[in-house]
């Protein structure tokens, strides 16, 4: 947009503007309990739009430099990745374990549900790459 | 959801605009932060002074003064008292700096004129009263 479309132009009366002029006008009992803001120079809200444009500017800036996120983010996404990698191969060959034990098959169950375990948590780990990729 | 985005409107005292194909709207109201796509549910919003991101066929952004932010349909009325748009907010903040500059201008002109009338005033106060006394 071009800013003189919506900018006020040099010569349009800038300080007639009648909120910087009058008086906030004070709210009719019983309608709310906010208290009016008190009224603000011109230059005090330019300042004011100034001061947070700038600090929008350093918040993206940031955001830029630190795409990952901060280093809490990063531990907690590295443990629920290793977690999804190292449960399902564990799981297996305890469960596995066990029903060798009972059926007398020596390491057969074990093995098997040990690369089953392998294999879904390889699955799991894709998985979870791809959705935190999407979200990014 | 539309293919089309949305239609930003932006009404001003001085005018209105509209962005059409808006995919993504970042809005800073006074609930915080919220993010706006087509097909978002009705909304009104008091808006904080500062820049709205919107996301059409680049990017850009939008310094307001604060207002309301009406979310209706595939279409964003955003209503307040001053608005430009840039393609960076360091253009925004320069465009920001010069109509500060230009408004403080303004200012003590309208000041120093201020004093001079209330001086011209107070002097013919004190000559009424001397041909009053007289």
């Amino acid at each position: 947009m071009d800013p003189a479309a919506t900018d006020p132009a040099p010569a349009e009366p800038a300080l007639t503007d009648p909120a910087a002029t009058e008086p906030a006008l004070t709210e009719p009992e019983g309608l709310g309990s906010a208290a009016p803001e008190p009224p603000v120079s011109i230059s005090g809200r330019d300042q004011l739009l100034i001061a947070r444009i700038r600090a929008q500017e350093a918040k993206r800036l940031k955001a830029e430099r630190e795409p990952v996120g901060s280093l809490w983010r990063t531990v907690a996404q590295v443990g629920t990745l290793g977690w999804l990698l190292a449960l399902p191969p564990v799981g297996g060959a305890f469960v596995g374990h066990l029903l060798d034990m009972r059926l007398q098959t020596g390491i057969t169950w074990a093995l098997g549900l040990l690369f089953l375990g392998l294999l879904s948590g390889a699955y799991f780990f894709w998985r979870a790459v791809q959705e935190a990729q999407d979200a990014q | 959801m539309s293919a089309r985005g949305l239609r930003l409107y932006l009404c001003t005292p001085f005018g209105e605009e509209v962005v059409e194909g808006v995919r993504h709207l970042r809005l800073e109201a006074h609930d915080g932060s919220l993010g706006v796509q087509p097909g978002h549910e009705p909304a009104l919003l008091g808006l904080l002074p500062g820049a709205l991101t919107l996301r059409a066929e680049s990017e850009s952004f939008v310094g307001t003064e604060g207002g309301f932010a009406w979310i209706e349909g595939e279409s964003v009325r955003v209503i307040t008292r001053w608005a430009a748009r840039a393609e960076s907010l360091q253009a925004l903040l320069a465009l920001l700096e010069t109509r500060a500059e230009r408004h403080s201008r303004l200012e003590s002109e309208v000041q120093s004129q201020l004093r001079r009338h209330e001086g011209a005033t107070q002097r013919a106060l004190v000559g009424l009263q001397r041909q009053v006394t007289r």
